[in-house]
């Protein structure tokens, strides 16, 4: 009897293994293998008549990354991933706020609103920020009539449409996260601060933040790390002016042939972004503990 | 300058993907010094002119004979070009009069010569033919992925004038185009002639100023500015162009790999450092758009068809570069693209073959120095200047 159930435990262990199966091996076709393809890429060195791999054990690629030339592109992709994050998370945080206190349909509406733009193409939303950013175009001529700027703007093609970009594309990944963070939370606990006598900010600072850090972290994980390697959005929006990492890399395999040194620059960077999201999920996992 | 205005180019198809496949080099003086530099040619030895070749001027396909000879004459032909650089039923028509063959095109989706020759030599068998440039040509005959040229199986070669087919030895010259730059005359004063006049411009003008993102085309056009060969290989030259560039970056609105003048029709730039033939479809949407062929000369790139190693259709693919070379068949090519033309023909459209700044005389070429190959290290250099200059 006893063997008979565990002989059944182990066909639904067994069961649940083959389930997970397609997945894994997914996961290892087409992310780890190109994955390890690009780690062994980035030590080997180019034919600089044929332009074809040579496999082989040389440093010399990461060592290059270090010259000013490939630094001035990372400090700028992480400084503008860092404003992007941030500006991200002070307009996203009211916004989640609004959608976790609402209720019922409102509360569904609200939400819908914010995965819209998921439903488009996100070339095509990063064409449509281009038009609205555009000397002349909509924003220029909202900014003009509600007296807020006098004369020339030019937003396109500098960092600050760039930034624009991002910030919208990424939004809605910030607000999700610090949504669930801000829905669970018990509203009893903002009401006694403040029959304790805490005023609004206070209540803010000392409950809401605290309760919401973990949902803070998620959201500027999910906005920051895919920011930093941005490429699509400064080859649109940047005109070519506000190159980015992501942009370097790309200029490796699709103008210069030097694969090697491509995967070398992709490889540093998927090396230190794990290593900031590391650090990260072990302080949201801390402050989920302190929350539970 | 040029009057663009005088003339409309009515069916242009701007290229939609990202330049052509020659990048990080540079050129010869003028067409008549890439002829010298060229010395001999495996190009077709006749020195016969458009007009030799009587079956094909009257747009029919001269036959080839020993093209059947060489590999299968079945199967589909693949194409390495960019979007729409060919004629727009030209593969239809040639599956209809070649039975049993196909062509198909795959895009070339880099902006330099180092990737595209990646991407070939990367991929051996997947590509039958590609467009080159004459830089991207010379450095795949050296790195051995390229078929030598088989002038007997191309009777309509002969129909491409001496000079193009010296240039271009290595496969089929299809076209060629200049780097020059154009103003709106309605919104500047100022009647530029020179590329120095240009720079001289641009801080008063900062901000308002568009370029390609091609790097021999723009590193080319700023050794003319200062007076050097665009096929320099002189560190201190290339150098001085550097800092130009450098010193001209800050007031530029865009580097573009599309779209390359949109924002000087639309009027949000009033320069734009661009190929003839897009600056001519940009003056047919705008008329006070002025092209100026700078005083100080051009950089320009020839560019064709090779035939690549490891095709398991090498007849096919000379049959297929006969066919485009036919005079109806080039001219919807011409006619589809607003390309300079190197095959002057009667079925090409009058907008374009009476063009200035698109037809073929030996004045319009006078100022013109093709790109040339100069070896790995000069590629590597400039591709490096070229990084160097985009992020800063």
């Amino acid at each position: 009897m006893v063997k008979g159930a565990r002989l059944k435990a182990r066909s639904a262990g067994l069961a649940r293994h083959l389930l997970a199966l397609p997945g894994v091996g997914w996961t290892v076709l087409f992310f780890l293998a190109p994955l390890g393809l690009l780690v062994v890429y980035s030590f080997g060195s180019v034919n600089l008549l044929t332009f074809q791999v040579q496999f082989g054990w040389t440093l010399s690629n990461y060592g290059d990354i270090f010259q000013k030339l490939y630094l001035e592109p990372v400090l700028r992709s992480f400084a503008l991933s860092a404003a992007a994050t941030l500006a991200c998370l002070l307009i996203g945080f009211p916004v989640a706020f609004t959608i976790a206190r609402a209720r019922g349909r409102r509360q569904a509406l609200l939400l819908l609103g914010v995965m819209v733009p998921f439903w488009t193409s996100f070339v095509v939303r990063t064409y449509g920020i281009y038009d609205v950013i555009a000397d002349n175009g909509p924003l220029y001529h909202l900014l003009h009539s509600l007296g807020l700027v006098h004369g020339y703007i030019h937003l396109l093609f500098t960092p600050v449409g760039v930034g624009i970009g991002i910030v919208y594309t990424y939004l809605p990944l910030m607000i999700l996260p610090l949504y669930v963070a801000l829905e669970r939370m018990d509203p009893a606990l903002m009401e006694a601060a403040s029959d304790l006598g805490a005023r609004p900010w206070r209540v803010l600072r000392r409950v809401i933040l605290p309760l919401a850090v973990p949902g803070i972290i998620a959201g500027c994980i999910l906005v920051a790390i895919p920011a930093t390697g941005e490429y699509v959005i400064p080859q649109i929006l940047g005109g070519g002016t506000t190159l980015m990492f992501g942009n370097v890399v790309s200029d490796q395999f699709l103008n210069l042939g030097d694969y090697p040194f491509g995967a070398a620059l992709a490889v540093a960077l998927t090396m230190v972004l794990m290593g900031v999201l590391v650090f990260l999920r072990s302080r949201s996992y801390k402050a989920e503990a302190a929350v539970a | 300058m040029s009057g663009l205005n005088d003339v409309e180019v009515p069916r242009f198809t701007r290229r939609a993907a990202l330049a052509r496949g020659a990048g990080g080099l540079a050129a010869a003086g003028s067409l008549s010094a890439l002829l010298a530099a060229c010395g001999s040619s495996s190009s077709s030895g006749s020195s016969s002119g458009a007009s030799s070749s009587a079956s094909a001027s009257n747009g029919s396909a001269s036959g080839s004979s020993s093209a059947a000879a060489q590999g299968s004459m079945t199967g589909t032909l693949t194409l390495l070009t960019y979007p729409g650089w060919y004629g727009p039923h030209e593969f239809a028509q040639f599956s209809k009069e070649h039975p049993g063959l196909n062509v198909k095109t795959a895009v070339t989706g880099t902006t330099g010569v180092a990737a595209q020759i990646a991407q070939i030599a990367n991929n051996p068998g997947a590509y039958d033919l590609s467009l080159a440039g004459v830089p991207v040509s010379s450095q795949m005959k050296l790195a051995g992925i390229i078929e030598p040229l088989d002038t007997t199986a191309i009777p309509n070669l002969k129909l491409i004038p001496q000079e193009f087919r010296t240039a271009f030895p290595l496969g089929i010259p299809t076209d060629f185009g200049k780097t020059g730059y154009a103003y709106r005359k309605d919104l500047i004063p100022e009647r530029p002639t020179s590329w120095r006049e240009l720079i001289n411009l641009a801080p008063k003008y900062s901000g308002k100023i568009t370029m390609i993102k091609y790097d021999s085309d723009i590193q080319g056009s700023f050794l003319k500015a200062l007076g050097y060969s665009i096929n320099t290989k002189s560190q201190s030259e290339l150098n001085a162009m550097q800092k130009t560039l450098l010193a001209l970056k800050p007031h530029l609105q865009a580097i573009l790999e599309t779209d390359y003048s949109k924002a000087l029709v639309e009027g949000t730039a009033l320069f734009a450092i661009d190929y003839d033939y897009d600056l001519a479809a940009a003056a047919q949407k705008n008329k006070n758009i002025i092209w100026v062929p700078p005083s100080e000369g051009m950089a320009a790139y020839l560019e064709g068809w090779v035939a690549l190693k490891g095709t398991k259709h090498l007849g096919a693919a000379w049959e297929l570069m006969n066919f485009h070379l036919a005079p109806k068949n080039y001219a919807s090519f011409i006619n589809a693209t607003g390309s300079a033309f190197v095959e002057p023909n009667k079925f090409i459209d009058k907008s374009i073959a009476e063009n200035p700044s698109l037809k073929y005389t030996s004045s319009s070429l006078s100022k013109v120095e093709f790109e040339q190959y100069l070896g790995p290290q000069q590629v590597a250099l400039r591709g490096k200047l070229w990084e160097e200059f985009l992020a800063a």
